[in-house]
């Protein structure tokens, strides 16, 4: 009888260890050394409370820069590839022949590591070769044609558009999900009613797809707040940190620089952004999953 | 009758299917061609298909590639068994703090790595598992428990307790009705999450930058990005690594890819 009170717990401990001991206990200890002044070398011993949090918000022009460029990048996220993504799902919800074949390639992005992704798109943009300037040159817009990585002004914006190849896949994806969830009776007691195609969308479909929409808003200002690699390959947060984000900011600061402490601060700043998106969410999802 | 719509609407399918494989077409011609015919016209059809350049950025790449398979395939296993047994508890073996320690886990999901970044770089460094494989595939095992534990306890809770009690009545144990009942009628959640997990890890690039950024343990993320480095405008390399570097996943989605999008599509509607 013994066995079988200790039996589940025998059955949780190695995914909780793994899990306690290495995703909790760092996170935990971000917090804590991110209140001393630390070069990852010598001993932990310099307390400064909250002072790297003051430095921060009050004194960093660099990290308010990553942070509005990251501000920037959450924006756009969900308008551009949230709408596309809700577009396409619409068409493909149509119940046409090949379906399974324009599902797979819209969602092929999504396999890519964005290391690849971040490949692709740094070609598409190369100035001189790139297909985007030759199609700008071949339709006889000369003038909009320019060095997309390279120039200040646009940088965020050109990494930006190439991270929202693979984020309007996936958004496609719940989309599709949420709208395949509402029931055709609905949609034909609104047609029967008279309703038109985009009174139906306003006032049936898209309240009826809101567990898709909370999903993809959460999920989108999540990944745009801890984006890193995409940047870190086309552009390191150049040129002149016009396209530094956050993460990008805090692992410059921590493993080149050496100023660890300084680095827990800014990835603290960045897990409470995620989380204070999440917490709403993560409660809905498990309030439903209460009664496992 | 197929009503004009509907052509219309299949039509702006197919363009944007067409739009949406650009980029991939992209790096497929450039690794064909030579530069000298790259910077002449570099989005025409090559002249000459040649595989020169899948030769060498396969020698820059193949070290990489390997470790990738090294880390990969075990991490994979590994994470998704050691879920299931969490999931299996969680979700059948009921008890006092199940639905605790599911949200626990779960709250796992939202927390980025950077937060955990510097204190697991040291917690490695003292384990002297920095610049080693099985330092990574703790850390796959690890980071991977939230969204297999996740999906798989999903799972497990809708199959329907009485399988559970006839077995149990039957003398089945608690590790028989585990592995003879619950694991095979769960075949496609266990389908779905290990190719995820799959595709994750294999797509890593943050944790083979800070753990093990060398040519002798780094994963496939970090040979590419090295390649970007070393074969700096050299576009036809460059696209070329990158398409072997794809190869693994987009096998396994070429031949699972129902699973794929039905795991997204069930992990998002409930």
């Amino acid at each position: 009888m013994k066995m079988k009170k200790i039996t589940p717990y025998l059955f949780l401990i190695p995914s909780l260890f793994f899990f306690g001991f290495f995703v909790l206990y760092p996170t935990i200890s971000s917090v804590y050394v991110s209140f001393y002044k630390w070069d990852g070398i010598s001993p932990i011993t310099k307390f400064v409370g909250l002072t790297h949090y003051k430095e921060l918000f009050f004194d960093d022009p660099y990290f308010l820069n990553a942070l509005k460029n990251n501000i920037i990048w959450i924006v756009i996220f969900l308008i551009f590839p949230t709408s596309l993504g809700l577009f396409i799902a619409i068409m493909v919800n149509e119940n046409i022949r090949g379906e399974n074949v324009f599902k797979s390639i819209i969602y092929f992005p999504m396999t890519l590591s964005f290391i690849v992704v971040g490949l692709i798109w740094t070609w598409i943009y190369e100035p001189r070769l790139g297909i985007l300037n030759s199609v700008l040159k071949t339709i006889g817009l000369d003038s909009l044609a320019r060095p997309w990585l390279g120039s200040r002004q646009v940088v965020l914006y050109a990494v930006i558009i190439a991270a929202s190849w693979p984020h309007a896949a996936f958004c496609m994806v719940v989309f599709l999900a949420g709208l395949r969830a509402i029931p055709v009776e609905v949609i034909e007691a609104a047609k029967i009613d008279g309703a038109s195609a985009w009174q139906s969308f306003r006032h049936i479909i898209l309240p009826l797809l809101r567990p898709a929409l909370t999903i993809v808003i959460a999920i989108t200002i999540i990944v745009s707040s801890k984006v890193f690699s995409i940047v870190y390959l086309m552009t390191m947060g150049g040129p002149a940190r016009s396209s530094e984000v956050l993460a990008l900011y805090m692992y410059l600061t921590s493993f080149l620089q050496y100023r660890k402490g300084y680095g827990c601060a800014i990835a603290v700043v960045i897990f409470l952004i995620v989380f204070s998106v999440a917490i709403p969410y993560v409660k809905r999802m498990t309030e439903k999953e209460a009664e496992l | 009758m197929v009503s004009l719509q509907r052509i219309i609407l299949y039509l702006l399918l197919v363009v944007i299917c067409v739009l949406w494989l650009v980029p991939v077409f992209g790096i497929i011609i450039a690794s064909f061609k030579s530069m000298s015919e790259i910077w002449t016209d570099p989005w025409s059809f090559p002249k000459q298909i040649t595989l020169r350049y899948f030769v060498d950025a396969w020698k820059a790449l193949s070290p990489f590639f390997i470790n990738s398979v090294i880390i990969t395939i075990p991490a994979t296993l590994l994470s998704v068994f050691i879920a299931s047994l969490a999931a299996y508890s969680l979700a059948r073996l009921k008890f006092v703090a199940s639905n605790l320690i599911f949200l626990l886990l779960v709250s796992g999901l939202i927390i980025p790595g950077q937060a955990a970044m510097v204190p697991l770089y040291h917690l490695i460094d003292k384990m002297k598992m920095v610049n080693t494989y099985r330092g990574l595939i703790l850390i796959h095992i690890a980071w991977g428990q939230p969204i297999c534990v996740f999906i798989l306890a999903r799972f497990f809770a809708t199959i329907p307790s009485e399988l559970q009690d006839a077995a149990s009545i039957d003398g089945c144990s608690v590790i028989g009705i585990y592995w003879r009942i619950i694991m095979p009628l769960a075949k496609s959640s266990l389908a779905v999450i290990l190719i995820f997990q799959f595709t994750w890890i294999w797509n890593d690039f943050l944790w083979g930058l800070i753990f093990a950024n060398t040519i002798s343990h780094g994963p496939i993320n970090i040979g590419l990005s090295r390649i970007k480095g070393e074969y700096l405008a050299v576009w036809n390399v460059q696209s070329a690594g990158a398409l072997l570097a794809i190869i693994p996943t987009l096998i396994v989605f070429l031949l699972f890819q129902k699973h794929f999008v039905r795991g997204i599509m069930t992990g998002a509607i409930k």
